[in-house]
């Protein structure tokens, strides 16, 4: 199953910012996995009820550590990763872009598609 | 609750309400059954407790259902005949003014044991799955009603990818109409054309003179 832990949300993450190649990485692992930090308790202001139970978790490192969220959601969470690395000043990236990535991720919380 | 009936249950839930998780499903059918045993009182229990001969007036007498509920509402007190203990016995004045906490009208003059007949309704702890724990007859006779007030409750949530407002309204109305009758059934015993009215105490709630007449009143 896809995306459960940390080290896998990182990896798909760096698939959809086209970063897999380590020579150095454009996007540190440290970024990412704040991201992935602050997508939870913005998951929670949006759908609390995915959270009945559960602590939020901090990352900080790129590891196995299992990130609580359910499968169904688990995409959400990568797209919001996604548009925060976008977010940056980059000349790669494009404003519209990350806004995309944000509004796909708040989608994904609050509607079937 | 029997496996098989609750995973019916949820798996009607599921397919109507895509994107629900299984926790939130738990917490509203936590909700649907406390509304729908409050309103309908199908849930009984006639719990025993001693009264002592020297117990001063007003003593109170607390009475535990044997599972995991909470007593909502007290039917009756009866005063249980030692030679027929299987019966409820004739009827005597009591008043729940908290629940669980039995206080008699009149002292009797020698022990004896009351029973309470109470209503019940559901209680934390769930069992450990995270389901509510009642009756599983409950669930079989009214697995229509549950799942009407389940899909009521989950599509009036806001912004959520199963909001229906519109058929929220749909699921509740026939939630609280099917909870209504269930009252009125309860009222009757579940008995096909039966009246509200029994035989009074004196009687010993039938025509024959007969005891052992299990219903509310």
């Amino acid at each position: 199953m896809a995306l459960e832990t940390v080290d896998k949300y990182v990896s798909f993450i760096r698939e959809l910012l086209q970063d897999e190649n380590n020579s150095p990485y454009r996007y540190s692992d440290t970024s990412i996995v704040r991201a992935l930090s602050i997508a939870m308790p913005e998951a929670k202001k949006l759908r609390p009820d995915l959270f009945i139970g559960v602590t939020i978790p901090t990352f900080t490192v790129n590891d196995t550590t299992v990130v609580p969220m359910d499968e169904m959601y688990r995409l959400a969470l990568a797209y919001f990763c996604v548009g925060m690395m976008q977010l940056r000043d980059d000349e790669e990236v494009q404003d519209q872009r990350a806004a995309a990535f944000m509004q796909m991720a708040t989608a994904k919380l609050t509607q079937v598609a | 609750m029997s496996a098989a009936d609750i995973t019916r249950l949820m798996n009607n839930a599921r397919i109507r309400l895509a994107g629900a998780t299984d926790g939130l499903l738990q917490v509203e059918l936590f909700n649907v059954m406390d509304e729908f045993f409050k309103t309908s009182n199908v849930w009984n229990e006639d719990i025993d407790f001693p009264v002592g001969a020297s117990d001063p007036a007003n003593t109170i007498y607390e009475i535990t259902p044997s599972g995991p509920a909470l007593i909502n509402m007290l039917i009756g007190v009866y005063i249980v005949d030692p030679n027929h203990t299987t019966e409820r016995g004739p009827l005597t004045g009591a008043f729940m003014s908290t629940p669980g906490e039995v206080t008699l009208q009149t002292q009797p003059s020698s022990a004896a044991t009351y029973r309470a007949s109470v209503v019940l309704t559901v209680q934390d702890p769930t069992k450990r799955d995270g389901y509510v724990v009642f009756p599983a007859w409950v669930l079989a006779k009214y697995r229509d009603v549950i799942l009407d007030g389940l899909l009521g409750n989950m599509m009036s949530q806001p912004n959520k990818p199963w909001t229906n407002t519109q058929l929220s309204v749909f699921h509740m109305r026939k939630f609280k109409n099917k909870t209504a009758a269930a009252r009125v059934e309860w009222t009757r015993n579940n008995s096909y054309r039966r009246q509200a009215w029994v035989f009074p105490g004196f009687a010993r709630g039938s025509q024959h003179g007969r005891r052992g007449w299990g219903a509310p009143q």
